[in-house]
């Protein structure tokens, strides 16, 4: 259910990307039909203007007015009149669109960088020239693109984070268990990921215009580990690689901070992932876009043998502690936990520490085997040797080996023992359960400082602001529309009561001179009477 | 605004007003229908964020509740063993007080006892070996498929022979083929509870009254009483001193299992304060989330009317305002 959820808000967020890329293509061809509109009109005008006896050709010059307020809506554009009369139209930060009778041609295509994302270009010569994006503002067209960089991909980046931590933590968790049918980390029948993201590994896009024949792949990071959970260090930018011929740098591209190194594989700690060159050579000038995040909602899946067959779910620990029945002291052994990497004692062979005189001496486990004991704060290694290795016992130390760390506390009486062993039929054990519960509530994202849930609520609030912040910018610039407007109207504005007072004007002025003419004719006829 | 109006803008804006005040009026009717004050996270961003966090403690806190009825229905049925098996050894206990108490018993007598004892011995087993309503041994720890014990005799079958050697930790009478590991259920964000007991805690190994740890399990100890007690009184030399002893180990058995059984009970205490808490947080966490999500209703009643009256005004106003012309007069 929690996959398909995130699964049906990662099509729904790819529905609104089509969405844009189809807005950026149909609002580039009105652009291209304007502009051409504008460079014909400057050439009609032109002609017009040579041909008419210096007349202004006022409704060519009208349509062309207005063509320029259609074209307005769709992009940020300004105008600069020429002494020919011609109108020429900039965008940007002053690329030509239309220049005279000319027209340059605005393209939507697949961006050379990442072609998932639709690029506006301008055509410079027979070549497409991509524009940065702060470069078209305004408009529907900037909007779109302003939309797509601020709300729509941080938010695919976001969600998809959520769901990487969520899986990378919980998989981790989940590897330290042992199933209901006592298979562990090792076993055949084993299945440590309980979610699968396949593939798991961030996106990489070679530049198209690459002149190297280098693949790139990445890979996670395995989550680390504190003392109490596993935590992630994915961020939720998509990041550049490029080439300058000796170093490759790593720009994080939501606040640029630039990582270097000299070679590859290019290990990323603090982004939790790292880059290696899968084939081929990369070339001087290369580079690459890597998206960690943004892909993950939509290939996350439960893993279908455990969905299948939920026996297989690891809620028990592999190991458990034990009291030898025949112990005379009173001292008792903690649970142990489990860390990745541990190897269990196998069945029939327990690590046993047994009390005598002051020391505890371990045996079953592997000649080299490291034993850490850690007592008030001061850890000491033991190496297994000759099957044994023994160390001063002193209450509450804990021992540490193999991955599996645990703690002796009391009395122990001569010649007592305690085990840890291999959780054989464990069946109703629920340890590693009650952990991968508690990674809901624990801080296991953002290098562990924040719990699922805080980033979703983040995610949600961040998108709630801008849409907020819009819709108040939205009303700020309607009331400056609007008293444009009225300005505009007022001046040029039609007043039918005042066009009726002409009008009433006019009439009575015509029949004063009706009447005048009327008189002038009689006085007339009366002179010629004479 | 300038001091000329054109006849579009006089149109324009009235019909602009218009179309703010039903926009407006839209927005507070589905608040009214909905009953919520935040719909979409734009409606009060901060407030939609808070409200994720609270619902998802309400759910939280939800897990922790249910959690807390299973651990109850565990730890009283553990309870009602645990009574069971106190009652059982209280028994034991007295017939062996009896049996000291009485010289004058015959070898007869003794050996009725020693059927009872038997019987006994055979129901603090079975309590022992008890499963639940799943099917789950009660004390095998995390082995709840495997039985925790196995007498190597049938201890209701009197031709059993005594032991040559009175049974103890290394010559014992029932093995436990259970582990040491607790089931535990988080009960609380900070509490996680154990919500069974071992069969080893309860009947392998319990402290006497000064703290030293019996060896042995409980059963080894009324065997060996059963022996003590079938033994011929003629060849029975050491009977009062094997009696004493083995009626103080037993003793030791049922002073353990009522100290357990009192930890359960105040597990179930902790459990009951623990719900109380629980009822509070949630009825807590729902008001707040109330208070960031619902709608005031009078609040926005009156809005709405408020908003209803404007309409009206723009309306006529427009209306009025629109059958003005100089045309209509010449």
């Amino acid at each position: 259910m929690l996959t398909a959820r995130f699964n049906s808000v990662n099509s729904r967020l790819s529905e609104i990307n089509d969405g844009v890329n189809a807005g950026l293509v149909s609002a580039v061809t009105s652009i291209n039909a304007y502009a051409k509109q504008i460079a014909d009109l400057n050439q009609q005008i032109f002609v017009a203007q040579a041909t008419a006896n210096g007349q202004p050709p006022n409704d060519l010059l009208d349509q062309r007015d207005q063509q320029v307020i259609e074209l307005n809506k769709l992009v940020g554009v300004r105008t600069l009149m020429s002494d020919s009369g011609s109108l020429n139209v900039f965008m940007g930060s002053g690329q030509q669109l239309v220049i005279g009778s000319s027209a340059n041609t605005m393209t939507a295509t697949p961006s050379a960088a990442d072609p998932t994302r639709v690029a506006v270009g301008l055509q410079v010569l027979s070549t497409s020239v991509e524009l940065p994006e702060n470069l078209v503002s305004g408009g529907s067209l900037g909007g779109l693109l302003a939309f797509r960089r601020d709300s729509l991909e941080p938010t695919a980046n976001q969600l998809g984070r959520v769901a990487l931590d969520l899986v990378q933590t919980f998989n981790a968790q989940h590897a330290l268990g042992q199933d209901l049918s006592g298979n562990k980390a090792g076993d055949a029948n084993f299945e440590p990921d309980f979610f699968v993201v396949s593939p798991n590994a961030p996106t990489i896009f070679s530049n198209t215009s690459n002149t190297g024949t280098a693949s790139l792949t990445a890979t996670f990071d395995a989550p680390s580990a504190n003392a109490t959970n596993f935590y992630s260090n994915l961020n939720v930018s998509d990041y550049r690689l490029a080439y300058d011929g000796t170093n490759y740098t790593v720009t994080r591209l939501s606040d640029q901070t630039v990582f270097s190194s000299a070679t590859l594989p290019f290990a990323l700690p603090t982004e939790g992932f790292s880059i290696q060159l899968g084939s081929g050579v990369i070339s001087t000038n290369d580079s690459f876009i890597i998206k960690p995040t943004h892909d993950a909602p939509g290939r996350l899946t439960l893993n279908s043998s455990i969905a299948a067959d939920p026996r297989l779910i690891a809620a028990a620990s592999p190991v458990r502690a034990q009291v030898t029945g025949t112990n005379s002291g009173t001292a008792s052994i903690v649970a142990p936990t489990v860390a990745t990497g541990y190897t269990a004692p196998v069945a029939g062979t327990p690590a046993r520490f047994t009390f005598a005189a002051g020391n505890l001496a371990v045996s079953g486990l592997a000649n080299g085997t490291v034993l850490t004991v850690t007592s008030a704060g001061v850890s000491t290694n033991y190496t297994v040797a000759a099957g044994t290795a023994s160390f001063v016992y002193s209450s509450g130390d804990t021992i540490a080996f193999n991955g599996l760390t645990t703690q002796i506390n009391g009395t122990p009486g001569a010649g007592d023992s305690f085990t840890v062993e291999a959780n054989s039929s464990g069946v109703s054990d629920g340890t590693n359960s009650v952990l991968l519960g508690k990674l809901l509530t624990q801080k296991t994202m953002l290098g562990g400082t924040a719990s699922y849930q805080t980033a979703y609520s983040q995610l949600v609030s961040d998108i709630g602001n801008k849409t907020r912040e819009i819709q108040l910018k939205q009303k700020a610039q309607q009331s400056l529309l609007d008293q444009s407007v009225a300005a505009r109207e007022a001046q040029s504005g039609v007043n039918l009561d005042e066009e009726a007072a002409n009008l009433l004007r006019y009439q009575q002025a015509f029949q004063a001179s009706a009447k005048l003419i009327e008189y002038g004719g009689k006085i007339l006829d009366t002179i010629l009477a004479i | 605004m300038a001091g000329r109006a054109s006849t579009n803008q006089i149109f324009d804006s009235g019909l602009q007003g218009i179309e703010n005040v039903q926009s407006r009026m839209l927005k507070t009717q589905q608040d009214l229908s909905t009953g919520k004050r935040v719909r979409v996270p734009s409606d009060d961003p901060v407030a939609a964020a808070r409200i994720l966090e609270i619902t998802q403690s309400v759910e939280v806190n939800n897990r922790h509740i249910e959690n807390q009825a299973y651990a109850t229905s565990q730890l009283s049925a553990l309870e009602t063993k645990f009574g069971q098996a106190t009652e059982t050894m209280q028994d034991i206990l007295d017939r062996s007080v009896q049996v000291g108490n009485s010289a004058t018993l015959s070898d007869g007598d003794r050996q009725s006892i020693a059927v009872e004892l038997r019987q006994k011995l055979a129901q603090l087993l079975s309590i022992a070996n008890a499963q639940d309503a799943n099917g789950q041994y009660m004390f095998s720890g995390s082995k709840s498929a495997t039985q925790p014990f196995n007498p190597v005799s049938d201890p209701v079958d009197a031709s059993v022979p005594a032991s040559a050697t009175p049974h103890s930790a290394t010559n014992s009478y029932a093995t436990y083929s259970g582990d040491q590991t607790q089931q535990r259920l988080q009960v609380d964000s900070s509490r996680i509870m154990p919500t069974t007991e071992t069969g080893f805690a309860v009947f392998m190994r319990p402290k006497d009254k000064n703290g030293n740890l019996t060896t042995g399990s409980v059963f080894d100890a009324i065997k060996n009483l059963i022996d003590t007690v079938e033994k011929p009184s003629a060849t029975n030399t050491t009977f009062q001193t094997d009696l004493a002893g083995q009626t103080a180990e037993l003793r030791a058995f049922l002073d353990n299992t009522v100290r357990l059984r009192a930890a359960v009970g105040a597990r179930l205490d902790e459990i009951d304060s623990l719900g109380v808490a629980a009822s509070a947080t949630d009825e807590q966490l729902q008001t707040s989330r109330s208070n960031l999500e619902d709608l005031d209703y009078a609040k926005a009643i009156s809005e709405f009317t408020q908003q209803q009256t404007m309409l009206q005004a723009a309306q006529k106003t427009f209306r009025a305002a629109s059958d003005l012309s100089l045309f209509n007069l010449i």
